[in-house]
Formats: C-alpha cells, sequence, structure tokens
C-alpha cells in the first residue's frame, strides 16, 4: 500500500513547486493562450488561411481608426490603393474618401470588414493572404505536430526503455544497438532522409501524418536510453521482487511498477523535446520538405522571410518567428522547472 | 583501454553498416526508379548510364545491391549525383571540408565563452549576474536557430558591415592567401555566432550546474581545510571535476553542431554538407542523398570516439580503474 | 599552563535553530580530547567552528575560540587560511570523497607542504614520503604515485592522516575517521592516532563510539542536541556516567 501512494505523492509535491514558480505559470497561461486561439481559429481569424487578394500583396498591416473629423465612432478602416513611387516600389496609400466599418461577430468571426476591403492586422504576404489568420492556422499545425509527434516517442522509448533496462542481457544489448542506431545520424540529417522516403504526391494530410512520424523517428531513441538507465536500477528495488514473487507477469510489471517511477522525470524531458520537435517541424517547413503550402505552419510561413529582399520591405511576415520562440521558449521555462522540482529523483535516478 | 577501443571499433562498424543499409532501403523504398530518371536524361551518356548499371547491379535483388554499393564506397566509388551531373565525391569534398570550417569556428566560440560564464555564474550563485546570464541562456536556448540568422541578417542588411551569407565575396578567386582567410572569416561571422548561441547557452547552464554541485563536494571542504589559497580550490581542483564530465559533450555536441548547421548554413547560403543535402533531397539524388546521411553518421561517429577517449584522457578512473 | 586550544560559549545557529548551545571546553597540549554524541548532536559543526569552514547558511553567533594564544573567529582569513593545514590539520570522514578524485594523493598532500612552506620541490616529494611511511603505508612511492580510487579504504584513511599531519601541526581534528572502515582497520587507525600524541600533537577526536574513543582520549566531552551534558576524563566518564544519555551511550559501547 506506501508503495502505491509514494509515486503520487512526490509528484504532487513537485507540480506544487512548479506553481510556486511565477514564471513557469506565466509560461504555461502564455501556451494555453497559444493553443486556445489556435483550437479556436475559425472565429477568432478575419479570413480562412487560403483566402487571397494579389491586389493587396505585402500590404503593411492596417491601421485601425476610432476618429472621425474628431469624432468618435465605430472603428474603421480606410480603403487602401496600391501605388509605385519613384524607385518602383510597392506603396500602399490610404484613400480617405472610402471607409469601411469594423464589424464584430458576423459571418462566424469575431471582426471582419466589407469586401473589397481588407482588413490586415498584422499585414499581408506576397499573396495577399492575411498574417493574422495564418498564424493562427498555422499553430494549429505547429503545436500540434510537436505533441503529436512527443506521444509517439514516447510510447516507444517508454515501451523499449523499459524493456530494455528491465530484462538486461542480450534484450538490452539489441536494444540499445537500435538505439545507437537512430543517434548515430544527426538529426537533422536523419529528418531530410526520412522525407526524402516520402512519395511526392502525398495530399496535405498524409504529409502531415509522416512529418509527424519522422519527428517520432528522431527522438524516441535519446529517450529510451534514459528510461531503460532508470529501468535498470528500478528493476532490484523490493517491489519489483515482491510482484515477481507474486506471479505477476513481466510486462504487467513494466507497464504497472517501473515505468510509473519513471514518468517524474519523463514528464520534464516530455517538455523539452516537444520544444525541440517544434523547431524541427519549423526546421523542416521552411526549407520546403515539411507542411506544403497553402496550409499554413510557423515554418512555412517563415519561408518567405528567408530572402532578405521581402524581409526588409515587408517586416511582418518574421512574426511568425517570434511565435515559435516564445512556444518553444515557454516549453523550456516548464521542462526546466519540471526538472528542478524533481530534482532529488533526478539524482537518485541518474 | 585498448581492448575498449577495439570493441567500440567493431560495435560502430556494424551499427554503420545497419545504418547505411537502413538509408539504402529507404531510398529504394521511394517509388520512383532513380535510374530510370537517369536514363531519361539526355545530359548524361548512354555509356555513363551503363556504367553505373554495371556497378550497382540494378537487376539484382535488393541485398547484392546493398553489398556491391557498400563495396564500391569502399572503393572510393560513392555514386553519381543526377543534379550536379558528376560523381558524388567530387562534391562530397569541398562541401564537407566547408562545414568543418563551420563547425570548429562555431565549438571555439561555444566553448571559449560559455565555460568561463559557467564558471562565472557558478561562483556569483543566485546574484544578478547568475539571474541574468540564466535568463539570456533560455532566451538564447530557445530561439530558432534558423530565425536568429534571418534576424541577423536582416540587421546586417541594414546596418552594413558584414556579408549577407556565402563563403566568399565575388572578388575571392584575385585575393591573396592572407586576403582569402580575412574573408572567410568575415563571412563566418554571422553564421558562426547564430550557430553557437543555444550551444553556448546550453553550455553555459551545464558548466554553471557541474560546478555548484563540485563545490558542494567534500573534496573541496578538504582543500579549504588544508589552507589552500581559494584560487588553487576553485580553479584547480573544482573547475577539473566541474568540466571533466564535459568532454563526452564535445562529442554530442558535434552531432547537435552537424545538424544544427545545416539549417544555418541553407539560410546564410554557406555552402556545406547540409545546404547539400537539402539540395540533394529536393531533387530526388538518391546517390547524394545516401552518402550525405552516411558522411554524416561517420564524422558523428568519430567525434563521439574522439570524446571518449579524451574522456579517458582526462579521467584517471576510467583510465586506471580498480587496480588494488 | 594553557591550553592549546580554548572553546568558550560557542554557539552556532541557522537562522532560529540553535545547533551548538554555549559549548565551552579546552584540549591541553599532547592530549586527545573527544567529542562524542549522536548525530544531530553538532559534534561535527564544532570542528568546522575552529576551522571557520560553516556552510554558508550556519554561522557562530556567540562565543570565542583562542587557539594558540589567537583569536580564531577574528583574525583575517589570509590569517585563517595560514593556520589551516599548517597549524591544525583535519581527517575526514569518508577518504574517498575527501580527496579529488583527480589528482593523485602524492600530489594532493605535496601541495598542503606547497602552500605552507618553502621547501623546494624536490624536498617537499622527500617529506611526503616520510610522511607515508610514517602512517604505515606498506609502498609510500606506489602510494605516491597513485589515486585515491586505486587503493583500499584503510590505506586511503591512513593517507589523509598523513595530509592532516605533514606540516607538523600542533591540532588534529578528527571527524569520525574511522567509521567508513571496518572493525579491524578502525583499531588501527585508532591506535597510529594514539602514537602521534606521543609527537606531543592534540587530537579534537570526533565519534559517536564511546568504546573506540576509551582506548585512547583522555578526555571525553558528551554533546546531547548542541549542548555539552557531561565532561570529564574518559575513565571516570565510562565508570560512573552522571547523565542519563552518558549512561545509554556507555551502554551500546559495551
Amino acid at each position: 500500500m506506501e508503495k502505491k501512494i509514494k509515486p503520487r505523492g512526490r509528484i504532487s509535491l513537485a507540480f506544487a513547486s512548479l506553481r510556486r514558480n511565477r514564471f513557469s505559470m506565466l509560461c504555461l497561461w502564455a501556451l494555453s493562450v497559444l493553443y486556445g486561439l489556435a483550437i479556436c481559429a475559425d472565429f477568432v481569424c478575419p479570413y480562412g488561411y487560403q483566402d487571397e487578394d494579389r491586389d493587396f500583396s505585402y500590404c503593411p498591416p492596417t491601421a485601425i481608426e476610432f476618429l472621425d473629423h474628431g469624432k468618435l465612432v465605430r472603428p474603421f478602416i480606410y480603403g487602401r490603393t496600391l501605388t509605385f513611387d519613384a524607385v518602383h516600389r510597392r506603396v500602399y496609400v490610404n484613400d480617405y474618401r472610402q471607409k469601411y466599418s469594423l464589424h464584430f461577430l458576423t459571418g462566424g468571426r469575431l471582426f471582419g470588414v466589407d469586401p473589397p476591403s481588407r482588413f490586415y492586422i498584422w499585414g499581408a504576404d506576397a499573396r495577399g493572404r492575411d498574417l493574422f489568420s495564418r498564424i493562427w492556422y498555422g499553430a494549429r499545425i505547429s503545436l500540434s505536430i510537436g505533441l503529436l509527434g512527443v506521444i509517439i516517442s514516447f510510447v516507444l522509448g517508454l515501451l523499449i526503455g523499459g524493456i530494455a533496462g528491465y530484462y538486461g542481457g542480450w534484450v538490452d544489448n539489441i536494444l540499445m544497438r537500435l538505439c545507437e542506431m537512430f543517434m548515430m545520424v544527426p538529426g537533422f540529417y536523419l529528418m531530410l532522409a526520412l522525407r526524402a522516403a516520402v512519395p511526392e504526391n502525398f495530399n496535405s494530410v498524409q504529409v502531415y501524418v509522416s512529418v509527424v512520424v519522422i519527428l517520432a523517428l528522431i527522438g524516441w531513441a535519446s529517450l529510451a536510453r534514459i528510461i531503460r538507465g532508470m529501468a535498470l536500477s528500478l528493476r532490484e528495488r523490493d517491489f519489483v521482487l515482491v510482484a515477481k514473487t507474486l506471479g505477476v507477469p513481466d510486462i504487467i510489471i513494466i507497464i504497472k511498477h517501473i515505468l510509473p517511477q519513471t514518468i517524474s522525470f519523463s514528464c520534464a524531458t516530455l517538455m523539452l523535446t516537444v520544444s525541440s520537435y517544434i523547431l524541427a517541424e519549423a526546421g523542416l517547413s521552411m526549407v520546403g520538405l515539411g507542411i506544403q503550402d497553402p496550409v499554413p505552419s510557423w515554418g512555412n510561413l517563415l519561408s518567405d522571410a528567408m530572402e532578405i529582399v521581402p524581409v526588409i520591405f515587408a517586416p511582418w511576415i518574421l512574426l511568425p518567428g517570434l511565435f515559435i520562440f516564445i512556444a518553444v521558449m515557454c516549453f523550456n521555462v516548464i521542462g526546466d522547472a519540471l526538472r528542478d522540482a524533481f530534482d532529488p529523483m533526478f539524482r537518485e535516478g541518474i | 583501454m585498448f581492448k575498449h577501443i577495439i570493441r567500440r571499433l567493431f560495435s560502430t562498424t556494424f551499427l554503420l553498416l545497419a545504418v547505411s543499409f537502413f538509408t539504402f532501403w529507404l531510398m529504394h523504398a521511394t517509388p520512383g526508379n532513380f535510374f530510370d530518371s537517369m536514363r531519361l536524361n539526355p545530359q548524361i551518356s548512354k555509356e555513363t548510364v551503363d556504367r553505373y548499371e554495371k556497378l550497382y547491379h540494378l537487376k539484382d535483388p535488393l541485398m547484392v545491391q546493398y553489398t556491391h554499393w557498400v563495396i564500391n564506397i569502399l572503393h572510393g566509388e560513392w555514386g553519381y549525383s543526377l543534379y550536379y551531373n558528376v560523381p558524388v565525391t567530387h562534391v562530397l569534398g569541398s562541401r564537407l571540408f566547408n562545414t568543418f570550417i563551420l563547425s570548429f569556428a562555431s565549438l571555439l566560440l561555444t566553448w571559449g565563452i560559455a565555460i568561463p560564464l559557467g564558471i562565472w555564474a557558478a561562483l556569483r550563485h543566485n546574484q544578478w549576474v547568475d539571474r541574468t546570464l540564466s535568463l539570456f541562456s533560455f532566451a538564447a536556448f530557445s530561439t530558432p536557430g534558423f530565425f536568429l540568422a534571418v534576424l541577423v541578417l536582416y540587421a546586417a542588411s541594414r546596418w552594413g558591415g558584414l556579408p549577407l551569407g556565402g563563403m566568399h565575396s565575388p572578388n575571392y578567386d584575385d585575393m591573396g592567401l592572407i586576403e582569402r582567410i580575412g574573408d572567410t572569416v568575415l563571412h563566418l561571422v554571422i553564421p558562426a555566432t547564430v550557430l553557437s548561441l543555444s550551444s553556448m547557452a546550453s553550455l553555459q547552464r551545464i558548466m554553471r550546474g557541474n560546478m555548484l554541485g563540485v563545490l558542494r563536494q567534500q573534496y573541496i571542504l578538504a582543500a579549504r581545510a588544508k589552507g589552500l589559497p581559494e584560487g588553487v580550490v576553485i580553479y584547480r581542483h573544482a573547475l577539473r571535476n566541474a568540466f571533466n564530465p564535459l568532454v563526452t559533450l564535445l562529442g554530442y555536441e558535434f552531432a547537435a553542431l552537424l545538424s544544427g548547421a545545416a539549417l544555418i548554413e541553407i539560410v546564410c547560403s554557406w555552402p556545406g554538407l547540409g545546404s547539400l543535402l537539402l539540395t540533394a533531397v529536393r531533387s530526388k539524388d538518391v546517390f547524394l542523398v545516401m552518402s550525405s546521411t552516411l558522411l554524416a553518421s561517420v564524422l558523428l561517429i568519430i567525434g563521439n570516439w574522439l570524446a571518449d577517449i579524451l574522456l579517458t584522457l582526462v579521467d584517471p578512473r576510467i583510465r586506471y580503474g580498480k587496480e588494488n | 599552563m594553557n591550553s592549546l586550544l580554548s572553546i568558550n560559549g560557542l554557539t552556532v545557529a541557522v537562522g532560529p535553530k540553535i545547533l551548538v548551545d554555549r559549548v565551552s571546553f579546552d584540549v591541553p597540549q599532547g592530549k586527545i580530547v573527544a567529542v562524542a554524541g549522536g548525530s544531530g548532536s553538532g559534534k561535527t559543526t564544532i570542528g568546522l567552528s575552529i576551522l571557520r569552514l560553516l556552510p554558508t547558511p550556519l554561522s557562530v553567533t556567540q562565543g570565542s575560540i583562542i587557539f594558540e594564544g589567537r583569536h580564531l573567529l577574528d583574525v583575517p582569513v589570509r590569517e585563517m587560511q595560514n593556520c589551516r593545514g599548517a597549524r591544525i590539520g583535519m581527517v575526514f570522514q569518508e577518504p574517498l570523497s575527501a580527496f579529488d578524485p583527480l589528482f593523485t594523493i602524492g600530489q594532493q598532500i605535496d601541495e598542503v607542504l606547497a602552500a605552507h612552506t618553502e621547501l623546494s620541490k624536490r624536498e617537499r616529494y622527500k617529506k611526503v614520503l616520510e610522511t607515508l611511511l610514517e602512517v604505515e603505508l606498506p609502498d609510500p612511492q606506489r602510494a605516491y604515485k597513485s589515486y585515491p580510487h586505486q587503493l583500499s579504504g584503510g590505506m586511503r584513511q591512513r593517507a589523509m592522516v598523513a595530509q592532516a599531519i605533514v606540516c607538523g601541526p600542533s591540532l588534529i581534528i578528527a571527524d569520525e575517521p574511522t567509521s567508513s572502515l571496518d572493525v579491524t582497520l578502525q583499531v588501527k587507525i585508532m591506535e597510529l592516532l594514539g602514537r602521534l600524541k606521543k609527537k606531543d600533537m592534540s587530537i579534537l577526536l570526533i565519534a559517536h563510539d564511546l568504546g573506540m574513543i576509551s582506548r585512547v582520549a583522555d578526555e571525553v566531552i558528551i554533546l546531547c542536541q548542541g549542548e555539552i551534558v557531561e565532561k570529564g576524563p574518559v575513565g571516570q566518564v565510562m565508570d560512573r556516567p552522571q547523565h542519563g544519555y552518558t549512561r545509554e551511550l556507555v551502554m551500546s559501547a559495551k
């Protein structure tokens, strides 16, 4: 009975100390906001992610006007026309005769303006697609891919690491060689090599799944090694011997007794792995090998930014990078705080 | 110690074979026969196609093909690049060297800055220096390298001073040796700095953690009890013990460097192994993909070996084991 | 007769919690004084206080420590450093963790000489070998070149004693010097410490085993939760314990 209560005690103690750390709570809130907005993208964003209007290519962020001739009115925006300046650069000039009111809660969306005008909170990309909308639709992809990949990595890592550590001997040897095989190829190279094996005619859903699988494959090995190390030391413990003498089948012992003890440290690693997966997907998409246009992901939104010229004239296309940074940083902070919270156990296990 | 090295040699060779087979199988699992496209390419002569077909026994089952591929590799025949229209070896050599330069510069920067900073932070534990560094480390660690590269390039384009990517200036060929070196160094600044930033951050934290851990040890108390000056206690005893475990990191660092460098190479147009692989994957250039991946793995393994050997040299507990 | 070491009203606290409460005792020249007590009694804290090596949250709030006529708690750090290792040597409980694993035994003992004397390298080497011989290490040259993990527990502890006495200090603080050893080795090390007395070195022996203490110590001080509950010549305390706690300790030693 005592043994069952202990792991729970540790976990709730650790989470309590996590809650005390104000910075990590801030990050937790930030992440909730990000995920929340991603989930509600259909409602929050004024445009669909494919909604383009080439007349407004690289249109800068639209200013919201509150005063009309000095009077407070319903927020509106001016119409814009495209002209070219002396050196043939595009410039958008406000047309003060045309006013378009900001509508709220119309057409199933939080806000918007009447056509033909377009409301770009954060500017437009090359094809006139709203960056704000694309960022939040992109959030769906970027934030979910990391999570899904980690879940798969974890299941793989826990199982293989647990089995290897528990049985030891030749089972351990073979499984660890397998791990080393995966760890032997540098992450990005492995990703690219695996990606090269994915057929070209995959549709966006299939590409999404492929990227998830690829991410999972690059990370499971180091996880498995850590779990295996912990399992190796855990299997000598009394409660395992007791379970064995009671005739509990090995696989149950691994799943019910050993793995839960590793969960505590695994949680911290989980957070850190999510952040590295988000980065990996972003990198892959940015070079055109991940999620493909028109489906947005924070990574492929940045591929426009790889050329210097667009960045100089439309610096808002760098925004997705900021969100990648925020998401990654939040996961890192939480993961680090969790690791510190579980510190004494961390020391024991390693 | 010698036996240990030999054993590692065996296991890593075996692993290399496994990885190469895996890559090989992966390439052949892709629909679309590479050689079909090669045959259809008017720029490649029929003799070349026939020659490669013979070399690689394409009509034979997978295992036979693979065996021949391995044998060919050992003979220095690494395949033919569809995209570049030359044998793979012609492209790999210079690209490899370029990646090396970048990785090496980055390594110097990282270790040269992170270690002193880590020590400093540990000695000023929980004071403002430590906390500020912690925050910076976190931020640096979380910043996507490729994004930072874009930002830095943008900044450089606005304020000038540094070349915007590539490895050589247009008039490189006209320069003397010293000028050439200077030119390369100038081009190195942005990619190497961006590359180092995140590993600098994590290394600094690790060094700090190690240092703090070591300072709590009994032998540090004993050293002080012996009346040793504080400088000796910190820089002779604490530092060495804190630094030792980092040596294995050197090997893994190399792996992370290769990986991280790839993306930065692409953004900064640095002609290295990573950007080569990208081109290869985009154009489904099978031999190039396999060769690059294989080469990257070999480099990683060498890096790990070096780290192992270094650790053995530097830690007497491993070198001598239990004798009495 | 002036005592070598004189502790008066020493109080050590961490925040509101008092670890050592107004402890006073003397260590005369050439005698072995034992401080005995269970864990948490504060005995190690006393030893560290003398060397001014208390871990940061702890501090001396009251009292004085006079050693060779100097008020140790008041002297500048530099002088304290000169005193440590040279005038006061310390023997730790667990020699494996008290030696730096990356340096040889010889190098670490040599360090003490280098820090406190003007001897040349060759002279230092000779002196270290002499001292290693003195602590009865069978092969001093081999021991010099060995790393801590290469020696057995008993040899390591002898090496630690060598490290403590190499500069010829007048006081040795021995903190549980035999707790990590097996019984036969314990006896040997205690005998070794006992022989040091003949060289006019005083020993402040910190321990919990009265049996061991009674073999070598001249005086014993019984510490319970930071307070002295009894003190006196060892024979007297062992035969006629006055305090309840002392009685317990004596019983467990028999």
